[in-house]
């Protein structure tokens, strides 16, 4: 046999091999045809993992992301049929026509501000004036929030430097001086906090007490074909809420198991202080939504009319069952 | 002492300093680590790595996005030099045909194909095919470069001998056209094969659930730097295989005679 042949026969075998090892070991992945969730593995999305553990009987597929941007994707491709997704995102997707029905919220509370462990406590807010701050991604309500305590403050937006940053790489960026602040969602608050690369300076429960970040979407597609599936779902994330409360270091413990980080960071969020992160009043109100759509109209993020009726619908935990 | 002999001496004494100099490496890593006490959180030592590593190989993990990696990369890179090679052929030999075809490509082929993940995940969705896509990119353009300049410069007179004797048309490109082109073809699948693995990594950070980028992301939100840094090692570690394999390449009979003109 000639080389050229020899050469030939060896890249078919490896790739035979490969294609086979790779559906052996990994196959499982895309073979379900349960209902696909999608979720970063932050506070706000705990009900997720804690549902897929407890509710064996309802079986869905949590897919796990590590960027925004990528799970928008995935939802406008069909890849995902729910998502725990960033508020301000979803309305957008809604606004640009992707249709979408909001059915409750991922937590209320949960996000903090941080600053630099040497930033003085006397000077407050002041501080943060012509200081670089980090924030998840403009679509945020984290990003809304902190416009509006500076405004408060009067201090004006362009004298902040705001930067987009993933959420894990925000502890280290203010313990080597990166940033000076930074307001992000649980854990990595309290990640900044526990390795003394920051101090709080604001808690979400403390100055816009029931604050929301993430919350829950259905394509509305699916919801119309597979109505009775979705519900039974929706609602066993929602009476899961109950049970997080109630069971705060057995939530930490499957939180930290499915998210890969440490226990200790997930109990001090779910233990130190109680309203932390709160799991009870998830299905938001009207104004609430309405009111982050105009903050997000003042701030140049939507454009047009919102249709907060078309939009969010709790009904799916509320009405009764038929 | 025969030839042979101080060949294989020469390749131990090459083997053995390699493998000091890494080991010295990892050694001095470590001291510093410990001697500044740096923060495992910036920067764990090797031992920390290592260990972080171990847990990666026990739980299977490891094997399963070392085999995700090389699967998506196999068939990108496959299916890129199944298309490209042909087509370099053809341009190569086609004067007219190249001067049409060459701006379309030389306008795509800059255009990085991290630029296309948004594309590649808006088209493909999540999973296997939007990486084969990127890395398809990745090798393709450049593919077509390396295979159309390795025709066109080949010495007309071998094209003249060749007709001489009668050889025309399968026969030409399979026997002399091909075969004249096969050092720079095989400088090009080196070069983009290194490209590919440089992309799979930055592809499987955004669009896909495994695979060895998705660990350095993974692990990095998980705010572990060890197994960030274990995968890092991985990478270089595959990437350093996988050029030793293609370089087997241009020790074949049909290649190397090029070398020995130069």
């Amino acid at each position: 046999m000639s080389v050229g042949y020899r050469i030939i026969l060896a890249i078919l075998i490896w790739v035979i091999f490969i294609s086979g090892l790779h559906t052996w070991r990994n196959g499982k992945l895309f073979a379900a045809h349960v209902l696909k969730v999608g979720f970063l593995p932050i506070t706000c999305h705990l009900l997720c993992p804690v549902t897929y553990e407890l509710n064996k009987d309802i079986p869905f597929k949590p897919v796990k992301f590590t960027a925004w941007p990528e799970m928008c994707e995935a939802l406008k491709s069909s890849e995902l049929d729910m998502a725990f997704i960033l508020a301000p995102l979803a309305i957008t997707l809604y606004q640009q026509g992707f249709p979408i029905k909001l059915v409750m919220l991922g937590h209320r509370n949960g996000t903090g501000l941080m600053v630099r462990a040497d930033a003085p406590h006397a000077a407050g807010i002041d501080w943060l004036e012509h200081k670089t701050i980090a924030i998840p991604i403009r679509f945020s309500n984290q990003y809304l929030t902190l416009l509006d305590l500076l405004e408060q403050a009067g201090i004006p937006a362009r004298s902040v430097n705001l930067v987009e940053m993933p959420p894990p790489d925000m502890p280290s960026s203010l313990a080597m001086g990166a940033v000076d602040a930074y307001i992000v969602g649980e854990p990595y608050a309290a990640a900044g906090e526990m390795n003394g690369s920051g101090r709080i300076l604001y808690l979400m429960k403390d100055v816009r007490p029931g604050f929301i970040s993430s919350v829950l979407v259905v394509r509305a597609d699916v919801l119309q074909k597979r109505k009775d599936e979705v519900v039974r779902l929706v609602r066993a994330f929602y009476a899961n809420g109950a049970w997080i409360d109630g069971h705060r270091r057995e939530a930490a413990a499957i939180g930290a198991r499915f998210y890969g980080l440490p226990v200790a960071l997930l109990e001090h969020v779910l233990l130190s202080q109680p309203d932390r992160v709160l799991y009870d009043d998830l299905l938001p109100k009207k104004q609430e939504i309405d009111a982050m759509a105009a903050a997000m109209t003042k701030r140049g993020l939507l454009k047009g009319v919102f249709d907060v009726n078309g939009f969010l619908d709790t009904s799916l935990v509320t009405e009764k069952k038929q | 002492m025969s030839l042979k002999g101080q060949g294989l001496q020469n390749w131990f004494a090459v083997r053995w300093s390699a493998f000091l100099l890494s080991f010295f490496t990892m050694a001095l890593w470590e001291i510093a680590v410990r001697v500044f006490d740096v923060k495992p959180e910036h920067f764990p030592g090797v031992i920390q790595v290592l260990r972080g590593l171990w847990e990666l190989i026990r739980d299977g993990r490891l094997l399963d996005y070392i085999v995700a990696s090389l699967f998506r990369v196999t068939w990108g890179y496959l299916l890129a030099v199944a298309l490209a090679v042909p087509l370099g052929i053809f341009l190569g030999t086609k004067p007219f045909w190249r001067r049409a075809v060459n701006p379309v490509i030389q306008f795509l082929r800059p255009i990085s194909p991290l630029a296309w993940i948004p594309i590649a995940l808006l088209w493909f969705g999540i999973g296997d095919n939007p990486a084969i896509f990127l890395i398809f990119l990745a090798v393709f353009f450049p593919m077509v470069v390396f295979t159309t300049s390795g025709v066109a410069g080949i010495n007309p007179t071998y094209l003249y001998a060749a007709s001489n004797f009668g050889i025309t048309g399968h026969e030409l490109y399979s026997r002399v056209i091909f075969q004249a082109a096969l050092p720079e073809i095989i400088t090009g699948l080196r070069i983009t094969l290194g490209t590919a693995w440089l992309v799979i990594v930055a592809a499987e950070m955004i669009a896909v659930k495994n695979g060895l980028g998705y660990l350095i992301v993974d692990a990095r939100n998980s705010l572990r730097m060890d197994q960030v840094i274990g995968g890092m090692l991985v990478i270089g570690c595959i990437g350093l295989l996988l050029d030793n394999l293609v370089r087997q390449l241009e020790r074949l009979p049909s290649v190397r005679w090029k070398r020995l003109k130069q």
